[in-house]
């Protein structure tokens, strides 16, 4: 049963399709709800770290249902906006997207795209009411939707192409680092030899998503993803490659290889002086922070709030190659019952920590931090108040990070980890500027106005120096800035 | 007469007939409504924009001591991400589809409580949501039940999302439930201090307006937005209100007139250096303190004019789409730097705002006027055909106007109010002007060449019911 929620960070399965689709570009969101609901989405996002994209905001198209749309049904506002839609706004697949309105109200808007679809246009539909599920549901649902009629509108013959591999799985917008980690995949295939197709971002577009069928194999990862390619497994026979999550780290993209390699024929000698070149790559630009590692102690205790894909994928990689230890997992994508997939990474997420909770309360998982005795926090923004009460530092990696733009930085493959290991040394480096400067300001006796003669008097001065990291007082941190 | 009587506030559009769809010129809207009513009209093409859920939200969220429920599906909550800082916390009661079929009320009850414990404030909002309304989950009889145990006010702000087109209806619905639940109803004394109502405004522009008062020595209390709860509940105690965008505070400012007698210094907006002028005057001269108003205002005058070039705009078309009680004072401010106004938008017209359009006297009559919440197909209509140079917008996602061949002024995260407004509003257009051509490729313009060369007006319709 869900409850209520503090400060919940997954928004309903409309935003999850609209955030999917306003990233296919070529492709128009048609809102069929009030008029909010997708500005609620909007406002969210833009917030958050990834930019506008084109069909964006107050740009996409929707019918801000109405009262009487609501009493006596918005088929018929739904037509006339659909009808004019395409008569305004460019675009070259329009997708409508039904809210909680139109499935409490019940609008029959299959029979509305079935006769605009009759007149040559292209448009699809799909139930995406908020009350059904979250962002992810939205994502699932609205490609599967997209893929299931794609041939019914452009109707094309199939042309097999050996290389080409789906990418699915990738939330736009919900992983911060979306556009990033897909050019990341995309240029890990190029190294194998394959072409990726990727629908969203600057690389995709509906062409992309006509040209699913035709892939040689679709490879999902993390579980959102698995159905829309499973329809493409039931309609044209595209095999599928489930994976736990991206490619952390050049052993990553080995393992990926190897997966890939059942299915699809790869050269082998190109594939491993690929991955040759990426473990050198990966090894010589991390020798460069090799002080860092044991000056700044980064084997530390931690605990990680995010998604279950990257808690897998940085969490494993963390813990392999930094030796930090988890004391707290918490999944904030995870279902607390799952019947809508087969994937279940429970073995693999209890091999990074012992204590893994499924939560997006913010209640909840302020009361796991602070059970935790984690020294540092790889979280969101959503994690910034506790981490400064409890004094530790916070490296952002999880939806939602505020404050910064993140345009094509990935957190995933060789050159992930390298920005995740810059990020991660960056926030040690700057915590220990203000412990210094804790330090410095006992040294000096501003703290309660004692001299440190007078407090050495008193009691130690080394006793007080290891008491620096569990100062409470944040009102004397925030001083000090 | 009082509007405390109903039980949630009205609509704008029953209780000020407000239009919020019109596409023609400046003579044309002043003439639709001029009479004792607005007719309405709709839009057969529309595009999503701000609801009252949305406002209600972005006023409450900014009240120190309260808490704020969001009764809906959890999409409704995500609402709170938009207003994320360190310590601000919100609840949604996350209703799925179970509760949509049995109703809501457990989690509401729920969420009140976890809220209660949780945040100790004095004061929760809930917030309703289209699921909620469309359902008519009983929340009254939960708040009841509640209030008792817990001890704080628990207000139910009205809002469904469907009912109404004009978004501000939402600070009219807290507007309301402030007023019938937490103003002090016997104030025993008229204090020291005047009200400053903000709904809409950043916390750039009320410190503005702010640093003013303190300049000539009156004491103010903001409010609803960026206040407590004490000082909603003093708000009846006050020695005078004054508002920074009437189109939003009206309401709040009559009703304290009204029921608590509390004098409503009706102003115009204070933006321009007139506005703010005759703002800060006005105020000041109820208040006894003229000499020190005209004091400061002559002092800042000097200090203005010589960082400014009346030729800034020297054959520029210029758009300005804000809200309209700011668009005479920002159109003025544009046709003393040199520019031609050739077409305004704005969210509403109501029977009390309207008085703005005929202070658009100095505009010609054929001046394009554009009615609406966002429907940037309808501006960038306006703005290919107006030959527009500049556009000028106080809403999100203005960039589309790069796409129609207009460089962007926009007036976010910038003080546009008060005397500090006057000189940012200048650095502005300057900055906008140096971006010409810069960021436009009319390629990504998200509208067809053939819909722009129809006339702006084929989408909105007369309604028939």
């Amino acid at each position: 049963m869900s409850n209520v929620i503090k400060n919940p960070r997954n928004g309903c399965a409309l935003h999850g399709a609209l955030q999917t689709v306003q990233e296919i570009r070529g492709a128009v969101p048609v809102v069929h709800a009030n008029a909010g609901c997708g500005v609620v989405n909007y406002l969210a996002q833009r917030n958050g770290s990834g930019g506008g994209a084109r069909y964006s905001g107050f740009s996409i198209p929707g019918t801000a249902a109405q009262e009487r749309h609501v009493i006596f049904g918005g088929a018929s506002r739904l037509r006339e906006q659909i009808k004019n839609t395409i008569k305004v706004q460019k675009g070259d697949l329009y997708v409508i997207l039904n809210s909680c309105e139109s499935a409490m109200v019940g609008d029959d808007v299959d029979a509305m795209t079935r006769e605009i679809v009759e007149q040559g246009e292209p448009v699809v539909d799909t139930l995406v009411a908020g009350f059904n599920g979250g962002i992810h549901y939205g994502y699932e649902h609205v490609l599967a939707d997209i893929l299931k009629s794609l041939d019914g509108i452009f109707k094309s013959d199939i042309e097999k192409d050996e290389r080409l591999v789906n990418v699915f799985g990738i939330v736009p917008d919900k992983d911060p680092y979306w556009q990033g980690n897909l050019i990341e995949i995309k240029r890990i295939l190029n190294g194998f030899g394959l072409k990726a197709n990727v629908f969203f971002g600057a690389t995709g577009s509906v062409h992309q998503l006509k040209n699913a069928k035709n892939a040689a194999v679709s490879i999902v990862f993390t579980k959102w993803g698995e159905l829309p390619a499973k329809v493409l497994k039931e309609k044209y026979d595209v095999p599928v490659i489930i994976r736990p999550s991206l490619p952390a780290d050049a052993n990553g993209v080995q393992e990926l290889a190897t997966a890939l390699a059942e299915i699809v024929e790869l050269d082998a000698s190109k594939v491993d002086e690929f991955i040759a070149d990426e473990e050198d790559f990966e090894n010589s630009i991390l020798y460069r922070v090799r002080d860092e590692i044991f000056e700044y102690g980064l084997s530390k205790t931690a605990a990680f709030i995010g998604e279950e894909e990257q808690a897998i994928r940085i969490g494993g990689f963390l813990k392999n190659r930094f030796g930090v230890e988890f004391s707290a997992i918490v999944l904030t994508d995870a279902l607390k019952k799952d019947e809508e997939h087969e994937t279940d990474n429970g073995a693999l997420l209890a091999a990074i920590s012992e204590n893994v909770y499924i939560a997006n309360d913010q209640k909840e998982i302020n009361d796991i931090l602070r059970g935790s005795g984690a020294e540092v926090i790889f979280g969101s923004s959503l994690e910034k108040d506790i981490a400064g009460r409890l004094n530790v530092p916070l490296v952002e990696v999880s939806y939602p990070i505020v404050d910064r733009v993140i345009l094509n930085k990935t957190s995933v493959g060789t050159n992930g980890v390298i920005s995740l290991i810059e990020e991660y040394v960056t926030v040690v480096k700057e915590y220990d500027v203000r412990k210094k400067e804790i330090a410095s300001s006992i040294v000096r006796g501003v703290q309660g106005g004692e001299s440190w003669q007078e407090r050495l008097q008193k009691k130690s001065y080394s006793n007080k120096l290891s008491s620096i990291t569990e100062l409470q007082t944040r009102e004397y941190i925030s001083a000090q800035r | 007469m009082s509007f405390l009587e109903e039980r949630k506030a009205l609509t704008r559009e029953k209780r000020l007939s407000a239009l919020s769809h019109f596409h023609g010129t400046l003579e044309g809207l002043i003439d639709e409504t001029s009479g004792a009513e607005i007719k309405q009209r709709i839009r057969t093409f529309s595009q999503i924009h701000v609801d009252e859920t949305i406002y209600a939200f972005n006023v409450l969220s900014k009240i120190e001591d309260a808490a704020i429920i969001v009764n809906g599906s959890i999409g409704c909550g995500n609402i709170g991400l938009s207003e994320i800082d360190e310590a601000f916390g919100w609840y949604s009661t996350n209703l799925v589809e179970r509760d949509t079929i049995l109703g809501g009320d457990d989690k509401l009850r729920e969420a009140i409580l976890r809220a209660y414990e949780e945040q100790h404030p004095k004061a929760i909002f809930i917030i309703g949501t289209p699921v909620v309304a469309i359902n008519n989950d009983d929340i009254n009889s939960v708040i009841l039940e509640l209030e008792d145990e817990i001890q704080i006010p628990i207000i139910s702000i009205y809002t469904d999302g469907f009912k109404s087109k004009t978004p501000v209806t939402g600070y009219d619905i807290v507007t309301h439930s402030l007023l019938k639940y937490l103003v002090d109803k016997e104030p025993d004394k008229t204090e020291d201090f005047v009200n400053i109502i903000s709904f809409s405004e950043d916390i750039e522009d009320v410190a503005a307006i702010a640093k003013s008062f303190k300049a000539i020595g009156i004491d103010y209390q903001v409010l609803p937005r960026f206040s407590t709860i004490d000082e909603i509940k003093a708000a009846s105690r006050a020695k005078a209100t004054v508002v920074l965008n009437p189109e939003e505070g009206d309401y709040l400012a009559k009703e304290l007139e009204e029921v608590y007698d509390v004098p409503y210094i009706v102003s115009e907006a204070p933006i321009g250096f007139r506005g703010t002028k005759a703002f800060l005057l006005k105020i000041a001269s109820y208040l006894k303190r003229e000499n020190e108003a005209i004091r400061y205002i002559e002092e800042v005058e000097a200090r203005l004019q010589k960082s400014i070039s009346l030729h800034l705009l020297d054959g520029k078309n210029v758009f300005v789409d804000v809200s309209l009680s700011k668009v005479p004072a920002i159109s003025r401010f544009i046709e003393k730097l040199g520019g031609k106004v050739v077409g305004f938008g704005a969210p509403l017209v109501d029977l009390d705002n309207r008085k703005q359009l005929l202070k658009l006297d100095f505009l010609s009559k054929g001046t394009t006027a554009v009615i609406g919440n966002g429907q940037y197909f309808e501006k960038a209509n306006a703005l290919k055909k107006g030959e527009v140079d500049i556009y000028v917008s106080e809403f999100f996602g203005s960039s589309f106007a790069a796409d129609e061949g207009a460089t962007v002024v926009s007036t976010r995260n910038k003080a546009v109010y008060g005397f500090d407004g006057v000189y940012a509003l200048y650095d502005s257009f300057v900055k906008a002007i140096r971006l010409t051509n810069k960021i436009s490729n009319d390629d990504n313009s998200n509208y067809k060449l053939s819909w722009k060369s129809k006339s702006g007006n084929w989408y909105v319709k007369q309604e028939v019911s």
